[in-house]
């Protein structure tokens, strides 16, 4: 159960929730998602901080010339009524449908896996069908971290 | 009365058009991706052939054109490994400097760059590359990108037709006619260069109220060159090998070299030169489009097989054969090949006329003219609707994906700029054909 040791737990997005509360919960449990919950309960999806972004402020062709803006391009930072708007609509349409996932009792190693086959930097802790929380990759490694520190402890 | 044998012959060619025909309604309605439906029709092929004894898995093998295959496979590497460079970047970058502010003139040399790199790479893979950055500098320079994504998707296809590698048609085309690199870019250049002059005034006109100076006013802390290229030493190499290619493409007839074995003596440079990892530079061609054409050839292979295909070039000799006719057939089989390029994807069409137009040739026709008709005919007819070139669906999947607003191109949207464009550009290059009719004729 070492994985329990990085898991944080973090309340889920639910249909017609404002993006910008999502954002919320997001920021304040550190995570970079949580689980979309539909009408009836059941984990259909995730919502992204990333996936946001990309959606409502990063066009492709930004994506890949972004090595190309120069630094007096300043008028290509969006104005803050944008995200205001953004942030005012709901999750639905942002949310993404493969879900990363694993049981309480897996391995670290399995977990970092996971990530890796997900292309993901956090992963949902799902028992029986009931969500339990986050953990993420650096959680994951404060979990090492610790457990090295308690060794070299005297 | 008709003989058994004559009775089978009809059999076999009725069989054989209705695979075709079968095989391109199913490509063409995109119920299933077109790769799958041209698969699907030539493995009918096959099995229809052997089944009734006129088409056996041999001739299905010998009919795919290797020469046009691995040219495409190789070149499509050779771009694989140039794109991470950074040299289609700087290109960008360094025109948008230069248009000095004017978008009459960004839309001149950004489409000018696009069609210099489409005689010599494919114009498809060309767009791809440049059309992000188009938006990019668009975006930058509070232009809308609309007039811009047309304007170099046409002129990539106009640019495209002038040589023996910038087209696949005309690859297929110079393949089957073993037809130079130099004989096309000479045969085909001018004509193209004056329809090239023609469609960018059109667009210059058409465009004009999008085109007026007065968005951002540039300065070079606008765009960051410094980062553009990528890997320097990388850009060398590559480009060494790229240039070895374009030479072999011009010596190619001399040395009595296939075009494709010239791509793959740059490319094996390249592969010295750069190591890539095999896996991830296979993984980069683009096999759906490769095998779309193998199965193509598999399936007119089968059609000419059963002899329909030498059938109809008995028919039409007759007409080719009088050099006053044959004039005006290469004007019909021009803007015939442009008007179902405008509809229908280019590639099945010209793979099927290329066997009809060598059949022409075997019984004593004059047909280079032809060659160069069907050329012209399908490289500009592309351009009247936006899915007339995959180029086009290109440009207006960027504007789409750009969400600036304004710069989405509608069907329509398309429609009014590419008509009239096409529609010159196919009187212009018709006036070239009849004046060099006998340069032409070879």
């Amino acid at each position: 159960m070492r994985l329990l040791k990085g898991l944080v737990q973090t309340p889920v997005a639910r249909p017609g929730m404002a993006i910008g509360d999502a954002l919320q919960i997001c920021v304040d449990h550190g995570v970079p998602g949580i689980p979309f919950v539909d009408a009836d309960g059941h984990i259909a999806g995730r919502f992204s901080v990333r996936n946001v972004f990309l959606l409502s402020s990063l066009p492709s062709d930004m994506i890949k010339g972004a090595h190309l803006i120069g630094r007096d391009a300043l008028h290509l930072d969006l104005p803050c009524e944008h995200y205001i708007e953004v942030f005012r609509m709901t999750v639905d349409h942002t949310i993404i449908k493969d879900i990363a996932w694993m049981s309480s009792n897996a391995q670290i190693v399995k977990a970092m896996a996971l990530m890796e086959q997900f292309n993901s930097s956090y992963m949902f802790v799902i028992d029986d069908g009931e969500y339990r929380g986050v953990v993420t990759r650096l959680g994951l490694t404060r979990v090492l971290l610790d457990e090295m520190h308690a060794r070299n402890t005297p | 009365m008709m003989t058994a044998a004559e009775v089978s012959a009809d059999a076999n060619m009725w069989v054989a058009a209705a695979v075709l025909l079968a095989s391109y309604a199913l490509i063409f309605s995109e119920i299933i991706h077109r790769t799958s439906a041209a698969i699907l029709g030539a493995v009918m092929m096959v099995g229809a052939g052997m089944l009734m004894g006129f088409y056996s898995q041999q001739q299905a093998i010998l009919a795919i054109d290797a020469n046009t295959i691995f040219l495409l496979a190789a070149m499509m590497m050779l771009v694989a490994m140039l794109r991470p460079t950074g040299a289609f970047d700087y290109t960008a970058i360094v025109i948008a400097r230069f248009s000095a502010n004017d978008p009459r003139l960004l839309l001149v040399y950004l489409s000018l760059a696009v069609s210099l790199i489409s005689m010599v790479l494919d114009n498809v893979t060309t767009i791809i590359v440049f059309a992000p950055l188009t938006v990019l500098i668009c975006r930058i320079l509070k232009l809308s990108p609309l007039p811009f994504l047309m304007s170099e998707a046409i002129l990539s296809n106009i640019g495209g037709a002038s040589t023996l590698v910038g087209d696949p048609p005309n690859l297929m085309i110079g393949s089957a006619a073993s037809i130079s690199f130099n004989e096309f870019l000479v045969h085909m250049g001018p004509p193209v260069a004056v329809v090239w002059v023609v469609t960018v005034a059109l667009l210059l006109l058409v465009f004009r109220s999008q085109l007026k100076p007065g968005g951002t006013a540039m300065n070079v802390e606008h765009f960051d060159l410094e980062h553009a290229i990528r890997d320097v030493s990388l850009l060398w190499r590559v480009m060494f090998a790229l240039l070895l290619v374009v030479v072999l493409f011009f010596l190619h007839h001399e040395l009595d070299m296939f075009p494709a074995f010239a791509a793959f003596i740059g490319l094996s440079l390249a592969l010295i030169l750069l190591r890539p990892e095999p896996e991830e530079l296979f993984g980069e061609v683009n096999w759906s489009v490769l095998m779309f054409f193998a199965a193509l050839f598999v399936l007119v292979g089968g059609v000419e097989a059963s002899g329909l295909l030498d059938l109809l070039g008995h028919n039409l000799a007759d007409l080719a054969r009088d050099p006053a006719k044959l004039l005006l057939a290469g004007l019909i089989l021009m803007w015939v090949s442009a008007a179902l390029s405008a509809i229908v994807d280019n590639i099945p069409f010209t793979v099927t006329m290329i066997p009809i137009i060598a059949s022409l040739d075997a019984r004593g026709t004059e047909v280079d003219a032809l060659w160069w008709a069907l050329a012209l005919g399908v490289g500009l007819g592309g351009n009247s609707t936006h899915i007339g070139a995959t180029a086009n669906l290109i440009a207006v999947t960027e504007a789409e994906k750009s969400g600036i607003p304004g710069a989405r191109i509608s069907p329509l949207a398309w429609m009014r700029v590419g008509i009239p464009v096409t529609l010159s550009g196919l009187a212009v290059a018709s006036a070239v054909y009849t004046l060099l009719f006998d340069y032409l004729r070879g």
